[in-house]
C-alpha cells in the first residue's frame, strides 16, 4: 500500500504540487495529466528523490518521507530509460542485487516475462527505445520492490509498438501485486494499462472513475484558462 | 543575425589592433628619452638607487631588464634593444665581445664566493671540505647562474667536486642565487656557495671565504652595447660609478686593478 | 558564404600564432647541435624523469579530481566542496617560483623532517609533487564538467536500487567519466611536462637526478647552447604529440569497445 499525504512543492513560489494526497493498493493507479503538471515531480518525491516542502509518504503503513531513496524500497521506472551504458542489459537488471535487493532469480524471471531472455548479453546502445523501455522495467522490477513508479515511460516510443508493450507491462504489474503508480498524458495508455484512474490539473489530483474523464477535465481546464470567468462550455 | 555578429567582431578585432599599432608607434617616438639597461639580479637593490638618482639628474626615463646575466646575454646576442649591460660575471662581457656587440667595458665590481651555512649547517659544516661529510645537504646554483659557474669551478680546484656528487649530498640547483640563498636562510639545505653580497643582503652568516685563488676573480663588469645610445650609456655608467658606495653597503667591493 | 568567413580569420590567425613559432622552432634545428644533444647523457636523464614524474603527477591528479567530483556531484553546499573549489583556482594563479617555495616551506626538512635530511624536498618524488600541485585543477576542472553532464536520472534510478550516494558515484558516474577523464589526464600531464619553476624551488633540479627536460632547456639557453636548446624544445614538442596521439588512440579503443 503507497499513500501520499498533503505532499506540497514550491518552486520560486509557485506551487508545483498543492496537498496531493492519493492511496494506491495492490492495483495499477494511472495518473494523467499534461506536460509540466507536476506529475514527475511528484513520483521524484515518493521515490525519494527529491524533497517535498510539507506532507508524508507512507509505504505499507511505514512513513518513510525522510528516508534516503536507497532505504525505501521504490521501483523507479523514469521517462528516459537511463540504463547503465556501460553494462550488459543483464548486468542492467540486476544491479540492485549487489545492494542486497532483490535476486537474480526475480530478474530472470521478469526478463523471460518481458521477452529479454535473448538479448540479456547486448549493451544498451544496440538497443531500440521498446527494448530499453523493457530492460529498464524489468531492472526496477527485479529489486523486488514494494511499490513501483513509473514517469511516462513510454513517451519516447512509437504507437505501434507501444500498442504492443502496454498489454505485456500490465500483465507484468499484475503478476507481481504491488501497487503500481503510472503516470502519463496519453489517455488511450491509461486506459489499456490501468485499474483506477487520477488527473493532475494544476498541482491538485483528483480520482476519477474513467480514463476518459480525465480527457474531459482537462480539456475543459485549457479552455477556461482562455475564457473569461462565467462563460459557460458545453 | 549571424552576419550582423560577425560583422561587429571584425570591427571590435580592427578596433584592437588600430589601437594597438597606435600605441607600438607613439613608443616608438619616444625612444631618445630612455635608456634600456640591462642588469644582473643581484645588482637590483643597490641599481634601483642608482636609477632613482640618473632619473632625477637627467630626467631620462630608465628602463631596467633585470635577471640572470646568461639570460641577459642571449638576449643581447638576438638582437634585443639594450644601451648598457651590467653583468655578474665577466664571461659574458668576453662573449658580447666575441658577438662583436660590444663598445666598451668597465671592470665596475669585485665579489668574493662564501660558504653560508643555515641554523642546523651550522652545527655541521665550518669549512668546505666539511660539504662532503654524511648527511650534509648542499646546494649550489646551476650553470646558467654565474655563481653556480664560480662554484662548480672553485670545487674542482680545490679537488672536492666530484666528490660531492659521488656523495649524493648535492640537493639542489637552483636557477638563480637568490633562491638558494632562500633555501639556506628558511633551513631547507646545510649550506651553500653564494656571493658575499648576496649573503650580506640576506643575512645568513657565512663561515668560510672561498679564496681568489680557486674561484678566479669574480668581476661584475658594465658594457656598453652596439647600436645603443653610447652617451646616454656612458652618462649612466659615471653616475653608478658616482654612487658606488651603494653596492659597497651591500657588499661588494669597487674593482681595483 | 558564412562559413568562408570564419575560415579567412581563423584559420590564418590559427597558423601564424599557433603553428608558425612551432614550426620556427623546427626549423632552426641543426645537425651539430642535435647530434650533440643527443649525446648527452643529461638530457636523457632529464627526459627520462621528466616522463615518469609527469605520468605520475597525471595519475594523482586524476585520482584526487575523481574524488572532487564527487563532491561536486553531490555535496555542493558543504564546506569541504566549497573549499576546494576555491582551491581549485589558486595552484594556477600563484607564481610558479612562489609556488615552489610553498611546497618546500610546507615540505622541506622543518617539517617532514623524518622522512630524510631534506624532508620530501629535492628528490624525484618532489618533482612530482610540484608537478601535480599546479596542474591538478586542470584535471578537476575536467571532471567537473565531466560529472556535469551525466543524466541526474541515471544516478537516481541507482540510488533507488540501493546505491548509496558513494555506491552511485563509484558504479554509474565514473564509469561514465572516461572521456573526461582521460581529457583530464592529458591535460594534467601535458601541463607538467612543461612546468619548471615551481620544479626547480622544490625539486632540486640537480642533472642525473631531478633535472626536467624543462630546466634542461632553459639551462642550455641561459649557457648560450641555443642549438642544443632548440634541439630539446623540439624533442619535447614530437614528444608530447606524440603521446597525445598514443592516449588518443586509447581512447578510441576504449569508446568503441565500450
Amino acid at each position: 500500500m503507497l499513500e501520499a499525504v498533503d505532499i506540497s512543492k514550491y518552486f520560486k513560489e509557485q506551487a508545483v504540487l498543492q496537498e496531493v494526497t492519493l492511496k494506491v493498493g495492490s492495483e495499477i493507479k494511472v495518473i494523467i495529466g499534461l506536460n509540466g503538471s507536476g506529475k514527475s515531480t511528484l513520483l521524484k518525491i515518493i521515490a525519494g528523490i527529491i524533497k517535498g516542502d510539507g506532507g508524508q509518504v507512507k509505504i505499507n503503513g511505514q512513513i518513510v518521507t525522510n528516508f534516503s531513496p536507497e532505504k525505501r524500497g521504490v521501483g523507479y521506472v523514469p521517462q528516459h530509460p537511463a540504463l547503465f551504458n556501460h553494462l550488459t542489459v543483464w548486468d542492467n537488471i540486476i544491479y540492485s542485487v549487489k545492494n542486497g535487493r532483490g535476486s537474480k532469480d526475480a530478474g530472470a524471471q521478469v526478463a523471460e516475462m518481458l521477452g529479454l531472455a535473448d538479448i540479456l548479453k547486448k549493451k544498451p546502445k544496440e538497443l531500440s527505445g521498446g527494448f530499453k523501455s523493457r530492460v529498464s522495467l524489468a531492472r526496477a522490477l527485479a529489486s523486488e520492490p514494494k511499490v513501483i513508479l513509473l514517469d511516462e515511460p513510454l513517451s519516447d516510443i512509437d504507437a505501434a509498438t507501444k500498442e504492443n508493450l502496454l498489454p505485456q507491462f500490465r500483465d507484468v504489474f499484475k503478476s507481481h501485486e504491488i501497487p503500481v503508480l503510472y503516470v502519463t498524458h496519453d489517455v488511450r495508455e491509461a486506459e489499456i494499462v490501468g485499474d483506477s484512474f487520477a488527473v493532475m490539473i494544476g498541482g491538485k489530483v483528483m480520482e476519477i472513475s474513467s480514463a476518459r474523464m480525465a480527457f474531459d477535465m482537462i480539456r475543459d481546464n485549457y479552455l477556461n484558462s482562455f475564457m473569461p470567468a462565467g462563460t459557460a462550455v458545453s | 543575425m549571424f552576419t550582423k555578429v560577425l560583422k561587429k567582431l571584425l570591427c571590435t578585432l580592427t578596433a584592437i589592433i588600430v589601437t594597438g599599432s597606435v600605441m607600438l608607434l607613439s613608443g616608438c617616438s619616444t625612444k631618445e628619452e630612455q635608456l634600456n639597461v640591462y642588469v644582473a639580479a643581484g645588482l637590483k637593490k643597490p641599481m634601483e638607487k642608482v636609477i632613482t638618482a640618473f632619473q632625477e639628474e637627467t630626467g631620462v626615463k630608465v628602463t631596467p631588464n633585470y635577471g640572470p646575466s646568461g639570460g641577459l646575454y642571449t638576449q643581447i646576442k638576438e638582437g634585443q634593444p639594450c644601451d648598457l649591460y651590467f653583468s655578474a660575471d665577466w664571461l659574458y662581457i668576453d662573449k658580447i665581445e666575441d658577438d662583436g656587440n660590444l663598445i666598451a667595458a668597465q671592470k665596475f665590481l669585485q665579489d668574493h664566493m662564501v660558504l653560508i651555512v643555515s641554523e642546523t649547517g651550522k652545527t655541521k659544516v665550518k669549512t668546505v671540505q666539511d660539504l662532503n661529510k654524511p648527511g650534509v645537504t648542499v646546494g649550489i646554483c646551476d650553470p646558467n647562474a654565474p655563481v653556480g659557474v664560480y662554484a662548480e669551478t672553485a670545487l674542482k680546484n680545490m679537488d672536492l667536486w666530484d666528490q660531492l656528487n659521488q656523495t649524493g649530498n648535492l640537493k639542489a640547483r637552483p636557477s638563480t642565487v637568490n633562491q638558494l640563498a632562500i633555501m639556506v636562510q628558511k633551513d631547507e639545505l646545510d649550506a651553500g656557495l653564494i656571493f658575499s653580497s648576496v649573503a650580506k643582503g640576506f643575512g645568513v652568516e657565512h663561515v668560510q671565504t672561498i679564496p681568489q685563488e680557486y674561484t678566479g676573480e669574480i668581476i661584475f663588469g658594465a658594457a656598453t652595447i652596439k647600436g645603443g645610445n653610447e652617451m646616454l650609456a656612458q652618462k649612466f655608467l659615471d653616475c653608478a660609478n658616482e654612487n658606488i658606495d651603494e653596492f659597497i653597503q651591500a657588499g661588494w667591493q669597487a674593482y681595483q686593478e | 558564404m558564412k562559413r568562408d568567413i570564419i575560415g579567412v580569420i581563423f584559420l590564418p590567425l590559427f597558423l601564424l600564432l599557433v603553428v608558425y613559432p612551432m614550426v620556427a622552432l623546427l626549423g632552426h634545428l641543426n645537425f651539430e647541435g642535435t647530434v650533440k644533444t643527443l649525446t648527452d647523457y643529461y638530457f636523457w636523464d632529464s627526459v627520462k624523469n621528466t616522463l615518469i614524474a609527469a605520468f605520475a603527477a597525471a595519475l594523482l591528479g586524476s585520482f584526487l579530481a575523481l574524488g572532487f567530483g564527487y563532491y561536486h556531484l553531490f555535496a555542493q553546499n558543504t564546506i569541504i566542496y566549497r573549499l576546494a573549489n576555491l582551491m581549485n583556482d589558486l595552484p594556477i594563479a600563484l607564481p610558479h617560483t612562489v609556488a615552489g617555495l610553498a611546497l618546500l616551506l610546507a615540505f622541506g626538512r622543518n617539517t617532514f623532517g623524518f622522512i630524510s635530511n631534506t624532508g620530501l624536498a629535492f628528490m624525484l618524488i618532489s618533482v612530482v609533487l610540484a608537478m601535480f600541485f599546479v596542474s591538478y585543477p586542470l584535471a578537476a576542472r575536467a571532471i567537473a564538467s565531466g560529472v556535469d553532464q551525466i543524466d541526474s536520472e541515471i544516478i537516481a534510478v541507482a540510488r533507488t536500487l540501493g546505491d548509496t550516494p558513494q555506491k552511485a558515484y563509484l558504479h554509474v558516474v565514473v564509469p561514465a567519466l572516461g572521456e573526461a577523464l582521460f581529457s583530464g589526464f592529458v591535460l594534467t600531464f601535458a601541463r607538467s611536462l612543461s612546468e619548471f619553476a615551481a620544479v626547480i624551488m622544490f625539486g632540486g633540479n640537480v642533472p642525473g637526478s631531478t633535472q626536467v627536460l624543462a630546466s634542461y632547456v632553459f639551462t642550455k639557453v641561459e649557457e648560450g647552447e641555443l642549438e642544443m636548446a632548440i634541439t630539446a624544445s623540439a624533442f619535447c614538442i614530437v614528444l608530447s604529440l606524440t603521446i597525445v596521439v598514443v592516449l588518443s588512440i586509447f581512447n578510441a579503443r576504449r569508446r568503441k569497445y565500450a
